[in-house]
C-alpha cells in the first residue's frame, strides 16, 4: 500500500515537471518549424545502382520546410534543384510528421515523415511520395534517408543533409 | 575490421548527437548561488542573451565559454537598475533562426544562444 502511494507521488511530480517544461517551451520557443534540406534523389535505383550509374535519373534539390503552428503535423516544402546536372526545376510539396522527438534545444532528435513532392521544370516533371527517417549528428542537423515511388510507379531512394528547429525567440 | 570501424563511427555519431545538445552552465565569480535569506526591493526584470560558438559540440571545443560566464550576463542585466542581486533566474538555451542557418551551413562550427532571465532586486 505504501509503495502504491509513493508511486502516485512520483507520478504526480513527473506530471508537474513535464507540464512546467512544456510551459517553458511554449513561452521561449517559436511554435513555427523551420527546416532546410539538401537532398539527393535517385529514381529506379534498384536497377541503376547495380550498373553503378549514380548520376543518371537523379535530382539534387535544396528545400526549405516551413511548419506553421496552425497546420499541425503538416509542413510545407518549397525549393529548387537540378535534374541530371542539366535541367533546373522548382520543387513544391508537403511533409507529414508521423513521429518526431525533439532534443533540449528544440531541434529534431529523431523523426519519421511522409513527403509528397512535385518537381516542375521546363524539361522535367516528377511527382513522388516517400517515407523518410531522420537520424541526427548534431543538435540541428542530420541525415534524412527515404524510399518511395514516383508518378511512373518506379522506386526511388533519397538521402539528404537535413536540419530543422523551433527557433529560440530572444527579446532583443 | 570493417565491422569494428563501422561500429566506432556509429558510436562517435551517437556521442556527437547526444553531446551537441549538452551544455554545462556556471559562473566565473562564484556568485551564482542559492541564498534564500536574501531580501530586498524588486526593481524590475531583465533578459540578457549571449552567443555560444563551438566546434562540433559545446562540450568538446567551446570557443567563447558563454555558458561558463553566466555572471557577466546577469551583471549586464542588473546594471540598468543598479540592482544588487537577482532572483527567479531562468537559463534558456536554444538556436535562433540565424544560429540555425550558421550551424546548418557550416556543420563543424555551431552557434547557439543562451538567455538568462530574472528579477532584479536592490537591498
Amino acid at each position: 500500500m505504501i509503495k502504491v502511494d509513493e508511486m502516485k507521488k512520483y507520478i504526480c511530480v513527473l506530471i508537474i515537471i513535464s507540464c512546467l517544461t512544456f510551459y517553458g517551451f511554449a513561452v521561449q520557443y517559436s511554435d513555427n518549424y523551420f527546416g532546410l534540406s539538401l537532398e539527393y534523389q535517385k529514381s529506379n535505383f534498384i536497377d541503376e545502382f547495380q550498373g553503378m550509374s549514380f548520376f543518371n535519373r537523379n535530382t539534387i534539390s535544396f528545400i526549405f520546410t516551413y511548419g506553421p503552428s496552425f497546420s499541425g503535423p503538416i509542413r510545407f516544402r518549397i525549393g529548387g534543384g537540378i535534374h541530371e546536372l542539366s535541367n533546373y526545376y522548382l520543387n513544391g510539396g508537403v511533409e507529414l510528421k508521423v513521429l518526431e522527438f525533439l532534443n533540449t534545444v528544440k531541434g529534431r532528435f529523431f523523426g519519421v515523415y511522409i513527403n509528397a513532392d512535385l518537381k516542375l521544370g521546363l524539361d522535367f516533371v516528377e511527382a513522388a511520395i516517400k517515407g523518410e527517417i531522420y537520424i541526427p549528428f548534431s543538435a540541428v542537423g542530420g541525415l534524412q534517408v527515404g524510399i518511395g515511388l514516383n508518378h511512373n510507379i518506379e522506386p526511388l531512394f533519397s538521402i539528404a543533409y537535413s536540419g530543422g528547429i523551433y527557433p529560440l525567440q530572444t527579446k532583443k | 575490421m570493417l565491422k569494428k570501424i563501422g561500429l566506432l563511427i556509429a558510436l562517435v555519431l551517437i556521442l556527437f548527437a547526444f553531446s551537441s545538445c549538452s551544455v554545462v552552465f556556471q559562473s566565473q565569480d562564484g556568485n551564482l548561488g542559492y541564498f534564500p535569506q536574501a531580501s530586498g526591493r524588486p526593481v524590475g526584470s531583465f533578459s540578457e542573451s549571449g552567443e555560444l560558438w563551438y566546434i562540433i559540440s559545446p562540450m568538446l571545443f567551446n570557443l567563447n565559454d558563454t555558458n561558463l560566464k553566466l555572471d557577466q550576463l546577469i551583471r549586464t542585466g542588473l546594471a540598468p537598475y543598479r540592482a544588487d542581486f537577482a532572483k527567479n533566474l531562468k537559463i534558456i538555451e536554444g538556436y535562433t533562426f540565424v544560429d540555425f542557418l550558421i550551424s546548418y551551413f557550416v556543420p563543424i562550427i555551431g552557434r547557439e544562444t543562451i538567455t538568462v532571465e530574472g528579477e532584479a532586486y536592490q537591498q
